[in-house]
């Protein structure tokens, strides 16, 4: 009970702190700490989707950057038309349809996937979803028209109009990050509500013993594949941002490195928590933002705290955190 | 009325025949026993049945239906719910939550995603009601992985009557029990057996006694003796297969 307190107000003061200490910094000239603050809740977003999926479903998927990187060309390509001609279907600014088009291309790409993927079990599984993110990757390292290697750059954000008016300027920075910002509070409390909802419930008896779900009668299949869609949908949504606060979509983006660092950010935050993604991207993003000031070795130390965290604490940085809380207030 | 059948179902492990040609026939609102010595056959027979693993041969009908193709989940949808020899809970769940969620399993599709399923009322009640039936109703919020070894075998009893069989499938379950729960599930079971139709896999010969109406004895994966629970034990085979193994 008392960590559960601790762990309701910790959550309210990192967010209150994502909330402040950026305007903060700015206000004193330090503008780029914006700029650092919106990747991290961007990822935020992601690691967030991926925890629905690895820390309520038991589903170690190894492919999640591919949404981002699905999402982010749903915004780079329409942009590259509008600006340079070729595909009048595709072009446009509007931030709608870079929407639609990053919610229904993920969707698919989830549920065919995920069809397949989710026939297989542990590392099986793991290898496979790593294989068809390496597609996507591949992919769009083929699209020379798109830059290939190189990614393309996105030369204007997109544009949220209602009835030809803006009704979102996010080419405003302190506006993009607020925006992100709710986007994220948005997707911590859907996940919530589906982890404790009747759909939760099965994923997670499913992770804990896969073997009684079905003797009670319930195939958990279907139940996986929708967490898998919805995982891969809130991802693509990430990649929208993404692709915005970078101004660029490149291949880089879906990278197997990309999607062990989300992984990352889960265990370093701690699975058991809904604040623990958060947590880990806050960490993961000022660790490397320090450590590669520090040095230009940075990987090395950063991989050793990684794996101190993994090996000795449990439960990721909250296990810790409300462990020794817990040490402190009983004798 | 045979609910439950099986015709020459047969199972292999390599050069292990498990399950031999077995031909058994379950009838309604009656226990019936299995027996056997370790390694006879008798949780590979209730896999198979329960839809775990595939046979190799045969056929099994519920309720006249042929159900050897169905997946394992349909058959607990056709009414048909085992329970396991090592119990197999969900470990970081309540007690509660235990029951509650295997109550969920039998009311429908799951694919709601917002009201809080913890605070659900008619699933808890249920829950609770058949916690109270085995006789764990203080122990309802422990965590499952903190219960003793006999009430996880309470525990495992009550999830299965949670999705309500018609045909229930009980693989040892006093096996790790203290005789007073012994007793107190003899008398459970043997007040369900006009709704459910019991197959009771069992070392305790004093509780086959007690509840088998029907009796059927495996041995290296072959039936030697079915019928009449009366008439089977005074078999001189079963007598002399059955006690030379020293169970
Ligand atoms: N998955 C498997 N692979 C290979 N052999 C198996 C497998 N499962 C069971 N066996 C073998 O099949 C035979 C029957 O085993 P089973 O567990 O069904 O016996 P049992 O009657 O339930 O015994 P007990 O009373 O000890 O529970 C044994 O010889 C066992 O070693
Ligand atoms: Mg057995």
């Amino acid at each position: 009970m008392r960590s559960q307190i601790f762990h309701k107000f910790g959550a309210a003061l990192l967010l209150l702190t994502l909330l402040i200490v950026p305007f903060v910094m700015s206000y004193f000239g330090k503008t780029f700490w914006l700029d650092i603050f919106t990747r991290l809740i961007i990822l935020s977003i992601a690691a967030s989707s991926l925890s629905l999926l690895l820390s309520v479903a038991g589903l170690a998927s190894f492919g999640h950057a591919a949404y981002i990187g699905l999402g982010a060309y749903a915004v780079g390509i329409p942009v590259y038309f509008e600006t340079y001609g070729g595909n009048d279907f595709l072009a446009g600014y509007n931030g709608w349809w870079h929407l639609l088009l990053a919610v229904s291309v993920c969707a698919l790409f989830a549920l065919v996937t995920g069809a397949i993927s989710l026939r297989t079990r542990g590392v099986h599984f793991i290898m496979i979803t790593m294989a068809f993110s390496q597609m996507i990757f591949y992919l769009l390292v083929s699209l020379e028209e798109f830059g290939g290697d190189d990614g393309l750059s996105v030369d204007l954000r997109s544009e949220f109009a209602l009835l030809d008016t803006v009704v979102l300027d996010i080419e405003e920075p302190w506006i993009f990050y607020l925006l992100c910002y709710v986007l994220l509070l948005l997707v911590l409390f859907v996940i919530s509500r589906i982890t404790h909802s009747h759909f939760g419930r099965v994923l997670n008896a499913a992770r804990q013993n896969e073997q009684r779900v079905r003797a009670l009668g319930v195939n958990p299949y279907g139940y996986r594949l929708f967490a898998f869609v919805l995982a891969g949908v809130i991802a693509g949504l990430s990649g929208v941002l993404y692709a915005n606060y970078a101004y660029f979509v490149s291949p880089g983006m879906v990278e197997w490195t990309r999607s062990g660092e989300l992984m990352f950010m889960i265990i370093l935050g701690g699975v058991t928590s809904l604040f623990g993604p958060l947590i880990g991207a806050t960490c993961f993003v000022l660790l490397e933002y320090f450590l590669s000031r520090w040095t230009i070795f940075w990987h090395l130390p950063f991989g050793l705290l990684l794996l101190g965290v993994v090996l000795f604490g449990r439960g990721g940085i909250v296990g810790l955190l409300t462990r020794r809380r817990r040490g402190e207030l009983e004798p | 009325m045979s609910v439950l059948q099986t015709n020459n179902l047969t199972k292999r492990f390599g050069g292990v025949v498990a399950t031999d040609a077995v031909s058994l026939s379950l009838e309604q609102g009656k226990v019936h026993a299995l027996i056997g010595p370790n390694g006879a056959g008798k949780t590979t027979f209730i896999a198979q049945l329960a839809g775990q693993l595939m046979p190799d041969a045969g056929q099994i009908l519920l309720n006249a239906k042929d159900i050897t193709k169905l997946s394992e989940p349909e058959r607990v949808r056709a009414g048909l719910t085992r329970t396991f020899q090592i119990s197999s809970l969900f470990s970081d769940f309540s007690v509660l939550e235990n029951v509650a969620f295997s109550v969920q399993a039998r009311t429908g599709h799951s694919y709601r995603f917002w009201s809080k399923v913890a605070s659900n009322a008619r699933l808890n009640a249920t829950a609770a009601d058949l916690l109270e039936l085995l006789g764990l109703s203080e122990k309802s919020q422990e965590k499952a992985a903190a219960l003793s070894h006999g009430e996880q075998r309470q525990l495992e009893i009550a999830m299965a009557l949670a999705t309500e069989p018609k045909v229930l499938m009980l693989d040892e379950p006093m096996a790790g029990m203290g005789s007073e729960e012994t007793q107190r599930l003899i008398e459970l079971l043997g007040k369900l057996k006009s709704e459910t139709t019991l197959l009771l896999v069992e070392h305790d010969m004093d509780a086959v006694f007690a509840l088998a109406d029907d009796l059927s004895v495996l041995v290296n994966g072959a039936l030697i003796a079915s019928g009449p629970a009366a008439e089977v034990r005074t078999h001189p085979e079963v007598i002399s297969a059955y006690l030379d193994s020293g169970t």
